[in-house]
């Protein structure tokens, strides 16, 4: 063999190495999260944040209204779900560690964008929860992020962790889930901590759930679904699962429903103890649940990594139908729009999946 | 089954070492040595080879074949192909090991990257390789921070005066690469085919090139592996007695090759006098 061949025989394999390594990285925005979506408070728009759009979706026949930016930017990726503010522009946050607030009328245009605030170090994982108070965005540099309307920076608190769920609050109290297996009460004005749950045994991700009476619920990935007192961080009680729980629980009257990531699915009384049910799924590899479940009447929905869609009823566990979207992954949980029940399927040309209550296919978004 | 079989016990590994140390850039530096030292064997085979192939490249009955069938590259190959099965020598001996190391480095690469799980999908995909056995919940998030590094990001050292990043591990790797090659080559031989010097030196400026760059754009935990890696091949090649040292200074160019003599001039009168 010559030696230019050699040469370039060899650097060929060297070139295969950089390729595979690379490969195995992945590239930013491909397959790094999954779909956000929030609703306009009347359930016409859905506003849906995945790879290098926010879509704007009129929820009546699946069209698109506009998208953010308008032209693909490969330098910007947003996987957190939106959130609303009172006078109705959307707050968003992107895997390039900017947050957005955008107009949301159609007739923005190029013109979209209100403000930004660029002084996050890393990526914004989940949504920001906005108040009257402000704007409160976790980000994946450790910290909590507190705007005023105008994107202004009030303070900050720094968590040891990455912060990748949405806080919740009480008005007065700002209750942060941290992956340094912790919950953080803050005063939303000062940003003082006020207590600090201790560890509690495995990394929180999803967002607590504040019940009107004043009780937190936070699932782990200790395989725990814990009841803390909002008021003094104490653990009220907590339950044991099969599996890490990353999706906030929801609550129907006094019974939680929650899935966890080995495909377990869980109707817990809210006193904690013993399950009023729960249900494994078939072929429970790649069956994740990390999104949150839907209640409507005597049926709750949610969906699964493995592409299904399920319903059961709420009562005892039995399944009315489930839908299975061919060769795509459910990470997101179902949303209500009053008339149509979104899932945003991650894989295939469908942005969003609309089904009635009773699993009929209604329209499908497609950018 | 390339999950079963590498994967998830490199992670496993990994998790566990880290589970001991609480230090995730001291876990990927002892698991390195880990597989250095389980590759050892290997490594040994492949300098066995390399060496005894150079001393029959050195041996008359070598020379004797590269100048009679010079012109026949067929049987040339059949005779040196001959000559490695007579002596016992596998040509292909030095290049395995190397080859092994390909899917070791992906593989540990693919490890170090879910490990650390900077985005939800990598998180997800992470909870589905961890062994039953090991308490993940206390590990997890694993603390990426190692001395001046984010080990999931390509490292950069930010000085205040400076308005750039410093990539320290790359060029760390690029000279330590360069410094492995150097004193694993053997000098140039009179009469070696100058092919194969030429071949030698090209590949000891390609590789710590192409690693620098791989350290430059990849993970630092990944640019982490490649150092350790690189220092325990000089000290194994040095407890061998087998690393030249005077190497390292030496820029001569491949030995010229001996020109090849015809026929002498008595010689060519006696065959055109028959």
């Amino acid at each position: 063999m010559k030696t230019s061949r050699r040469i370039i025989y060899v650097t060929f394999l060297m070139i295969l190495l950089a390729s595979l390594l690379s490969a195995c990285a992945g590239g930013a925005s491909a397959a790094a999260g999954w779909p956000g979506i929030t609703l306009s408070e009347d359930g016409q728009v859905a506003y849906l944040a995945f790879q290098q759009h926010v879509h704007a979706v009129d929820t009546s026949n699946g069209s698109e209204l506009w998208r953010f930016p308008q032209e693909a930017d490969r330098n910007i990726s947003f996987f957190a779900p939106p959130a609303l503010t009172e006078d109705g522009n959307l707050v968003v946050g992107g895997y390039n560690n900017i947050l957005y607030n955008l107009r949301t009328d159609a007739a923005a245009g190029q013109n979209r964008v209100n403000w930004t605030f660029t002084g996050a170090a890393n990526r914004y994982v989940d949504g920001p929860l906005v108040t009257e108070q402000g704007v409160f965005a976790p980000n994946a540099d450790k910290r909590l992020y507190a705007l005023d309307e105008s994107g202004n920076l009030l303070w900050t608190f720094e968590s040891t962790q990455s912060l990748w769920g949405r806080p919740v609050a009480n008005g007065g109290l700002l209750y942060v889930p941290a992956m340094d297996h912790r919950i953080y009460a803050l005063d939303m004005t000062s940003g003082e901590l006020v207590w600090d749950s201790g560890d509690l045994g495995g990394a929180i991700v999803g967002s607590p759930l504040l019940s009107e009476d004043g009780v937190l619920y936070a699932g782990t990935f200790n395989n725990q679904m814990l009841a803390l007192d909002a008021a003094s961080g104490e653990v009220l009680w907590q339950v044991t699962t099969r599996g890490w729980i990353w999706a906030s629980p929801v609550l129907d009257g006094d019974i939680l429903y929650f899935g966890d990531l080995q495909g377990n699915f869980y109707a817990l009384p809210t006193s904690g103890g013993d399950f009023l049910w729960q249900v494994s799924l078939e072929n429970g590899q790649n069956a994740a649940i990390p999104g949150q479940a839907l209640v409507l009447e005597d049926t709750v929905y949610f969906t699964a990594e493995n592409g299904t869609f399920h319903a059961l009823d709420k009562a005892n566990g039995q399944a009315r139908w489930v839908k299975t979207l061919t060769g795509t992954n459910l990470y997101t949980g179902p949303v209500w729009t009053g008339e149509y029940i979104l899932v945003a399927p991650v894989g295939g040309n469908a942005r969003l999946v609309a089904f009635g209550p009773n699993g009929e296919q209604a329209w499908t978004f497609e950018p | 089954m390339w999950d079963i079989l590498i994967i998830n016990p490199m992670i496993n590994i990994l998790l566990w070492i880290y589970s001991v140390i609480g230090n995730f850039g001291v876990a990927i530096i002892v698991f390195t040595i880990l597989i250095r030292l389980l590759t050892h064997p290997l490594n040994l085979s492949q300098m066995r080879s390399a060496a005894a192939l150079q001393e029959m490249q050195k041996s008359k009955k070598w020379q004797d074949i590269q100048k009679k069938y010079k012109d026949d590259k067929q049987k040339l190959q059949e005779e040196q192909m001959k000559l490695y099965q007579e002596m016992g020598i596998n040509p292909f001996g030095s290049c395995l090991p190397t080859l092994i190391q390909f899917p070791i480095i992906i593989g540990l690469y693919q490890a170090i990257i879910q490990a650390l799980a900077v985005t939800p999908i990598q998180l997800l995909n992470f909870s589905g390789h961890i062994y039953s056995f090991i308490d993940a919940a206390r590990l997890i998030p694993i603390n990426n921070e190692f001395l001046w590094m984010d080990l999931s990001q390509p490292e950069r050292l930010n000085l205040p005066f400076l308005p750039f990043g410093i990539p320290v591990l790359a060029i760390i790797v690029l000279v330590t690469t360069f410094l492995q090659s150097r004193v694993m080559t053997p000098p140039s031989q009179a009469g070696e085919q100058q092919t194969a010097a030429q071949m030698t030196q090209a590949r000891n400026i390609y590789m710590p090139l192409l690693m620098g760059y791989l350290a430059l754009t990849f993970a630092s935990g990944l640019a982490l592996y490649f150092v350790i890696s690189n220092l325990f091949t000089i000290v194994q090649y040095t407890a061998m007695g087998r690393a030249d040292w005077r190497n390292l200074l030496s820029f001569r160019r491949p030995a010229e090759a001996a020109p090849v003599k015809g026929p002498s001039k008595e010689a060519r009168k006696g065959q055109s006098g028959k």
